[in-house]
């Protein structure tokens, strides 16, 4: 028996190696291997021998059905590699594409400025954008008669209240929740009463930063507008910082960064060839704001800046008109 | 506030040239506007000497000059009546362009070639004057350019000044600025007044009846004035910063309001009943014409300069018609008063009257000014006009001014501007801004009367910060201890769900939060809107209390644009009016998605049919993720009947799904199927925030996987029948997929056949095929028992 298994072997091989097609391999894999092969029924017949024989023939078989399974996996790859050389694919042909959305350039920018600030320590506060008075102005030392108030033209609410002029009644909301020190931004939409152009609309977004503790000097607002310039426009960008008036700042500043045409353009439609963009408004905390929501102005000190969200991703991608990122146009938004 | 670069030089000395003093001052805090440079225009105009006069042989009216303009003597053909030889004149050579935009070149006039024009005052844009050519002084060296022969080759330049800082609403104030910045002192203007005549009360008398609202009063009388044209270079001047000259006394209120800042006025004093002022309230009904024409209707609120029986002047906005200095107008009554900044504000802004002079008063004026301002007016009216300045000004002042006293800590200073300034750099640039400083442990800073701004040690911080420069402080980057950000869950999850969505196809849109009420009341949530004062636009007036029009707006949008399919999302603030009248409406973010036409970006290979039900539904499902997400048949008001579901997710509603009706899209041109979804965000995060994310062991055992078709009246929920299989045989359940749906020739009428891929798993033991059997016979046996099903 020993020997015919060999042949069974050989036989097997030889007629596997000469399959033309994957049907004929199954059908000799049946034939050689199947419950009803030869090779299974002596298999079956080694238990009934003398005790001597048995290991040699089991060996026997076992390596026969190894040769046999090995010829059938070799002849299939082989059958399939013939296979495949047969065809060829337009590669050029479109893929089986899975829309992927994009994300508006405003929200864009939203998170990667909460993941720089996060990086510096910031917590990121929310706050409402129908306000009241109080919030808006009066507790960010801008009384009723006080000149500022015509810096914003405001919507109010029929039933009373107004819509938010800037994010600094964050600040107001966050201090009056919590005690110093505070560290916090606050994105979100503003509304004045503009006339829609290229360059104004009556809806906006913003960027707050307040940081309040023992000993902040003008120092560390410099510090991290300086970090925030350099992780949004550049390693280079530098920051220029000039006086200015806020009623809820003192004192107060404007901060402007060097433009991406490097001063180098005498025409560059961004900073008009001053060499630098007008970004947006900071200062150090007014003590009468700290009045405003109980700290005391003796022992802490802080600072607080803003920055409009539109105008950055203007400068950045390129943006003409501000009124692109309401309008939604998908044509628009799939660019960024 | 616009100057000129000459004109601030009277003032302080300064070794800048225009855009170092701009870069200088824009460093301290005035903003750089713009800037004319005054000289350009003359580019090409030289001074030139008329060497002969000839008649033109072919033209009656017309002269042949031989001029002598520096590098050559040209041949000009010239038409003024007034010229003659010996005349200094203003050459335009051929090639130059004129202020009027006049363009000279070489040209035969009538036979003879002419090269360049003699100028006339108009056509150098100073004035109207075209009756003759400008006649110069001899003096002028021929040949030069006419811009710097004339001192026109000045500089406006344009600063924006901060409302806080109304000292520099003046010439004087910013000379002051740059006396801070160099050291170099401050000139001030000539103040000599030389008197005659009768005291001023003799003409005049003044009362103040309102002295809270007018604390100072001074009234100057000049009599016997000429009335008519200033001198040339106060018309240029004033011309230069955007004023029109008017005549020699108004001119000269406008060039001293300019100058030092304070708003001055002139009465014609016998336009003044009873020669008297009387400052008070205005009288209800009273009227005033003012200078511009306007007819004011005063309330009791107003404050007014009034003669014997009525308004003169609304007080420090603007003067009366009645009383205007006119070329017939030969005394005259200065005023120079303060104003308190409330009391003009609320007059100008009830009557629209922005002025210079209402600008400076209600940002708040100098008190100790009005003796200065109106001795520099008399001073040049007595100079210009050659009038008679009664002696003994009537100063009426009830209501003196304080200077502030403010303590201010050296210490306190270095560490809030981080710097290492000592005491006397402190001392020194608060004095050159004009205040007072008393040295001891802490310094006593007595502020200027000019500056309303500086009534804390924190305003006083500032100056030294801004002339020290902001800019030499060098900025910190290190914390000062470890910081812990708390991570706000919501924040994290609308990241999560923003990227699930963008991740499932959908585009990000941002939409305006301020909507059309119309909108509302298309999808019946017109009664909670939020509704505007003031709104943007006629139509645009409420807050939104949904996402979906602005939705199917950004869908009307880009279809307009042609686009093939649209599939958005927006997750944004919704307002729903509060129902506590004055209270702020509640603010609730929402997730809505619109889908509506293709599906694929690619036709080729990929699925090309439009969003159905099932599209929006499944993204809503993947992005909600695990939970029992459930869906049950609803009415809605924006959603076709019968196309529309609830949605709840573990027994919370969470929003709704459904088609939106045939009038909603075509109240928004959209002819295409529109699958929307709206969802409460906060919902989500509940749901989400809630979620256990233990681990469930894997099992251990194989699945038997087994296909049940059954029939069933067609208007059977399948969620029923899948919950009924699950509940038949609970613990050996692991899913149940509907694979397919079949209604037609082979089912009877009403009815339809659902087949379901059942995977049937023992936890505990391998599944036997007996006890999938039986499982299935159990399901069979419920499903038949609720709904009549019969195995297919």
């Amino acid at each position: 028996m020993l020997e015919e298994v060999r042949q069974l072997a050989s036989v097997a091989v030889a007629e596997i190696e000469a399959a033309q097609d994957d049907k004929a391999l199954e059908a000799l894999r049946v034939h050689h291997l199947g419950r009803k092969s030869r090779l299974r029924q002596i298999a079956r017949q080694i238990g009934h021998l003398p005790a001597a024989e048995r290991p040699a023939l089991g060996e026997a078989t076992g390596r026969a059905q190894q040769a046999i399974q090995q010829a059938l996996d070799d002849k299939a790859l082989a059958l399939r590699q013939s296979a495949e050389v047969a065809s060829t694919l337009d590669v050029t042909l479109p893929g089986r594409r899975p829309l992927l959305g994009c994300a508006h350039p405003l929200s864009q920018l939203t998170d990667e400025l909460i993941s720089i600030f996060q990086g510096m320590g910031f917590d990121v506060a929310d706050g409402p954008e129908a306000e009241d008075e109080y919030h808006n102005f009066d507790a960010l030392n801008t009384p009723a008669d006080h000149p500022a108030r015509d810096l914003h033209d405001t919507f109010y609410l029929a039933g009373g209240g107004l819509m938010r002029t800037h994010t600094s009644t964050v600040q107001i909301r966050v201090m009056e929740q919590t005690p110093p020190p505070v560290r916090i931004i606050s994105l979100g939409r503003c509304y004045r009463k503009e006339t829609v152009d290229a360059t104004h609309h009556f809806a906006f977004h913003q960027i707050e930063g307040l940081y309040v503790d023992h000993g902040v000097s003008f120092a560390d607002l410099k510090g991290t507008i300086e970090a925030m310039g350099r992780q949004l426009m550049g390693a280079e960008t530098q920051v220029r910082f000039r006086p200015h008036f806020f009623p809820f700042t003192e004192p107060s500043v404007e901060y402007d960064f060097t433009c991406i045409c490097k001063g180098q353009r005498a025409n560059c439609s961004i900073c008009k060839g001053t060499g630098w963009i007008e970004i947006a408004g900071a200062g150090m905390v007014d003590p009468a704001v700290f009045a405003a929501v109980g700290y005391d102005p003796d022992e802490y000190t802080g600072f607080a800046f803003g920055m409009g969200l539109e105008r950055i991703a203007m400068i950045r991608h390129g943006i003409d008109d501000v009124r692109r990122f309401l309008e939604n146009d998908l044509r628009f938004i799939r660019q960024f | 506030m616009k100057i000129t670069y000459n004109w601030l030089k009277e003032y302080v000395d300064f070794a800048w040239d225009w855009p170092e003093l701009v870069e200088r001052l824009t460093m301290a805090g005035l903003e750089f506007e713009g800037v004319e440079d005054l000289g350009a225009r003359y580019e090409g105009v030289v001074i030139g000497r008329v060497n002969t006069c000839c008649p033109h042989e072919n033209a009656d009216r017309l002269t042949v000059c031989q001029v002598d303009v520096g590098t050559g003597v040209n041949t000009i053909v010239c038409g003024a009546p007034n010229v003659a030889a010996g005349q200094t004149v203003a050459v335009a050579l051929p090639g130059t362009t004129l202020p009027g935009g006049m363009q000279i070149k070489k040209a035969k006039i009538r036979g003879v070639a002419s090269e360049g024009m003699l100028c006339a005052a108009d056509e150098l844009g100073l004035g109207d004057n075209h009756d003759g050519i400008v006649v110069l002084d001899e003096a002028l060296p021929v040949g030069t350019p006419f811009a710097a022969a004339t001192e026109l080759d000045d500089v406006v330049i344009d600063f924006e000044v901060t409302p806080n800082r109304p000292d520099c609403l003046s010439l004087l104030g910013i000379a002051r600025e740059v006396h801070a910045l160099t050291g170099n002192p401050l000139r001030f203007p000539n103040i000599q007044v030389p008197e005659s005549g009768p005291a001023t009360a003799e003409d005049v008398q003044i009362d103040i009846e309102a002295p809270d609202d007018c604390p100072r009063y001074v009234g100057r009388v000049v009599r016997g004035v000429e009335v008519g044209p200033s001198p040339e270079w106060l018309q240029r001047r004033l011309q230069a910063v955007g004023q029109r000259p008017i005549n020699n006394i108004v001119d000269i209120t406008n060039y001293v309001l300019l100058e030092l800042g304070h708003p001055l006025h002139a009465f014609d004093l016998h336009a003044l009943d009873q020669r008297r002022i009387i400052v008070r309230r205005a009288r209800s009904g009273e009227t005033l014409e003012t200078l511009d024409g306007t007819q004011c209707q005063l309330d009791e609120e107003m404050l007014v300069i009034a003669d014997g029986t009525r308004p003169q002047a609304l007080a420090g906005v603007m003067g009366g018609a009645h009383s205007e200095v006119s070329t017939d107008t030969t005394d005259i009554l200065l005023e120079s008063a303060y104003f308190a900044p409330s009391r003009v504000r609320l007059a100008r802004s009830r009557l629209g009257l922005f002025t210079e002079a209402s600008t400076r008063f209600e940002r708040g004026a100098d008190w100790d000014a009005p003796v200065r301002a109106i001795d520099r007016v008399a001073h040049l009216i007595a100079k210009l006009t050659g009038g008679a300045v009664a002696p003994d000004p009537l100063d009426v002042y009830p209501r003196p001014g304080q200077c502030r006293q403010i303590p201010l800590c050296v210490d306190r200073t270095n560490q809030l501007l981080a710097t290492e300034l000592d005491s006397a750099a402190i001392v020194q640039t608060l004095e050159r801004l004009g205040c007072r400083v008393e040295s001891g442990r802490s310094l006593v800073v007595t502020a200027p009367s000019f500056r309303p701004d500086l009534t804390r040690p924190a305003d006083l911080i500032e100056e030294v910060g801004r002339i020290y420069g902001f800019d030499r402080i060098e900025g910190r980057q290190e914390a000062s201890g470890p910081w812990i950000t708390r991570r706000d869950p919501e924040l994290t999850f609308r990241q999560v769900a923003r990227q699930r969505l963008l991740g499932l196809g959908l585009d990000e849109v941002v939409s305006n939060t301020i909507v059309e009420s119309r909108w509302l009341e298309l999808v019946e949530a017109a009664g909670q809107a939020t509704r505007l004062a003031n709104p943007p636009t006629e139509t645009q007036d409420a807050l939104r209390s949904t996402l979906v029009p602005s939705l199917l707006d950004v869908a009307r949008r880009n279809f307009n644009q042609r686009a093939a399919g649209v599939a958005i999302f927006e997750l944004g603030k919704c307002f729903v009016a509060a129902a506590e009248k004055g209270a702020r409406p509640e603010e609730n973010w929402h997730l809505a998605a619109l889908w509506s036409g293709r599906i694929s970006a690619s036709p080729y290979q990929a699925d090309a049919r439009e969003a159905d039900f099932f599209d929006l539904k499944g993204l809503l499902e993947a992005l909600v993720g695990e939970g029992d997400l459930r869906f049950t048949s609803a009415d809605r008001p924006e959603c076709r009947s019968g196309h529309a579901a609830c949605v709840s997710v573990d027994g919370q509603p969470l929003g709704w799904l459904g088609q939106a009706s045939t009038d909603l899209c075509a109240a928004f041109d959209l002819e295409r199927q529109v699958h929307i979804f709206e969802i409460s965000f906060t919902a989500l995060v509940r749901h989400w925030h809630g979620r256990e994310r233990s681990f469930t062991a894997l099992p251990k055992f194989p699945p038997i996987e087994r296909d049940l078709a059954i029939v069933v009246r067609a208007d059977t929920a399948t969620a029923e029948l899948i919950a009924t299989m699950r509940d038949s045989v609970p613990h050996l359940v692991e899913s149940i997929e509907v694979f397919d749906l079949y209604q037609g020739d082979q089912i009877a009428t009403g009815h339809k056949s659902v087949a379901f891929a059942l995977r049937l798993r023992d936890r505990e033991q391998t599944l036997q095929d007996a006890q999938a059997d039986a499982a299935i016979s159990a399901m069979l046996k419920r499903l038949k028992a609720r709904f009549g099903a019969r195995l297919r």
